[in-house]
């Protein structure tokens, strides 16, 4: 993770960002990526040093059947139920208009060990957070086990009527598993048996009825989202 | 397409992407997919190629978006660098077949570009007005060869022959100018 970038690497990174690194030296350059944090790091930099250059560039509206070819692709058969609001552009609608989506916020996975490819940390934490970045709820997941534990930090109660249920989102399209509800200070879970870590994206809060979602998936808007540093 | 300061962020429709979330990603395309198109356009000079170009590069954003965070940039810069490089990579594929013009580019239409809520936007404008100053420091030739490198995806060779200088030349330009930018962006010297 910390070995040092040559003087040459940090050259070809510039050239990589830029266009001109070329051919075989592009490609070997992209292998090189995959597994050295430093070298991504440099690419990340001079993306974002140049990506003002691109801001000259007018916006051109693409044809309408791009998207429907790109919503075809992404909507390739899966082993999940069809109708979930993750699915439901009525419920976006319906959203948008009650103007709830204010709610969602953006989870930042906090490490407590950085994950290094090769070799999966046997724990690790995730923290729930608010729009204001106050940690709600900390969850630790332990990779052998299975189990997870979550803390609540600072997180209020949800409305009268309404739960806060914990999900794991998994890789690919099939429908997120519901971890339990979270009430009281803490939640101690097993994963199910058709999970794993390895096959989570992310945790997520949503709202629900008093008691949980009465479908198995998710039914209310979503609240919180960490996603899994793996 | 319209843009207020209430609707989402670029970050949160991403963050529900990852949860497969496919109203946010709809909306992520409707806030972001003129700017990309724009960005492939450019670049390949061809409206099929960029089509399949954008399509290809909205497919990857949906299945990559739970491996977005923050080491990995700004989401729009982050989404800008997947289309850059995938409308590259189809240029040089597509160079042997169809031929690229390599003449200038008619300005396209410009709309109000969406991306983000006022504040990211302010940021992003501090950051340009920074990089055109930047931009402005240097030579001519050596400024000419990063824009059209970058946005237009010319390669040494094109450049040597848009500019009239030999590809030796053009090379050093793009180090020396690549050097000299980020000096005056304020990076640490290697």
């Amino acid at each position: 993770m910390t070995e040092q970038l040559t003087p040459s690497q940090r050259e070809q990174a510039a050239e990589y960002v830029l266009g001109t690194l070329q051919g075989a030296q592009r490609e070997a350059f992209e292998q090189a990526l995959a597994d050295n944090a430093d070298l991504y790091g440099e690419v990340v930099a001079w993306e974002a040093r140049l990506a003002g250059l691109s801001d000259s560039i007018g916006p051109v509206a693409p044809p309408p059947h791009v998207w429907r070819a790109i919503d075809k692709a992404i909507s390739m058969p899966v082993d999940a139920p069809k109708a979930g609001w993750w699915q439901s552009l009525a419920l976006w609608r319906s959203l948008a208009a009650a103007a709830l989506l204010a709610l969602i916020v953006v989870g930042v996975p906090t490490l407590l060990q950085s994950p290094p490819a090769p070799e999966v940390p046997p724990v690790y934490s995730l923290v729930l957070r608010d729009s204001t970045q106050q940690p709600l709820w900390m969850i630790v997941c332990d990779w052998r086990t299975h189990q997870f534990t979550v803390n609540r930090v600072a997180a209020g109660a949800p409305d009268t009527g309404k739960s806060h249920e914990l999900w794991l989102v998994r890789r690919g399209d099939a429908a997120p598993l519901s971890l339990g509800l979270l009430k009281g200070d803490e939640l101690r879970g097993v994963l199910p048996d058709n999970a794993n870590w390895r096959g989570t994206k992310a945790l997520a809060v949503s709202l629900e009825p008093v008691g949980g979602s009465p479908t198995g998936v998710p039914t209310g808007p979503v609240l919180y989202v960490a996603p899994t540093p793996i | 397409m319209t843009e207020s300061p209430s609707n989402p962020t670029l970050d949160q429709l991403l963050a529900r992407c990852a949860l497969a979330d496919r109203a946010a990603f709809a909306a992520l395309y409707a806030a972001t997919s003129a700017k990309l198109f724009a960005v492939v356009l450019r670049i390949l000079k061809n409206q099929e190629l960029a089509e399949d170009a954008l399509q290809d590069v909205y497919i990857k954003i949906w299945h990559s978006a739970a491996d977005h965070h923050a080491g990995k940039g700004a989401v729009m810069t982050w989404m800008t660098s997947i289309a850059r490089y995938r409308a590259i990579d189809m240029l040089r594929r597509a160079r042997s077949g169809i031929k690229v013009s390599t003449g200038d580019v008619d300005t396209v239409d410009a709309q109000q570009s969406p991306g983000g809520g006022p504040a990211e936007l302010a940021m992003q404008q501090a950051d340009n007005s920074r990089l055109s100053a930047c931009l402005d420091e240097l030579d001519p030739p050596r400024r000419a060869c990063l824009v059209l490198a970058y946005c237009d995806g010319y390669t040494h060779d094109e450049l040597s022959v848009k500019l009239g200088s030999p590809v030796g030349t053009i090379k050093s330009w793009i180090r020396r100018g690549l050097q000299a930018l980020k000096a005056c962006l304020g990076g640490e010297d290697d």
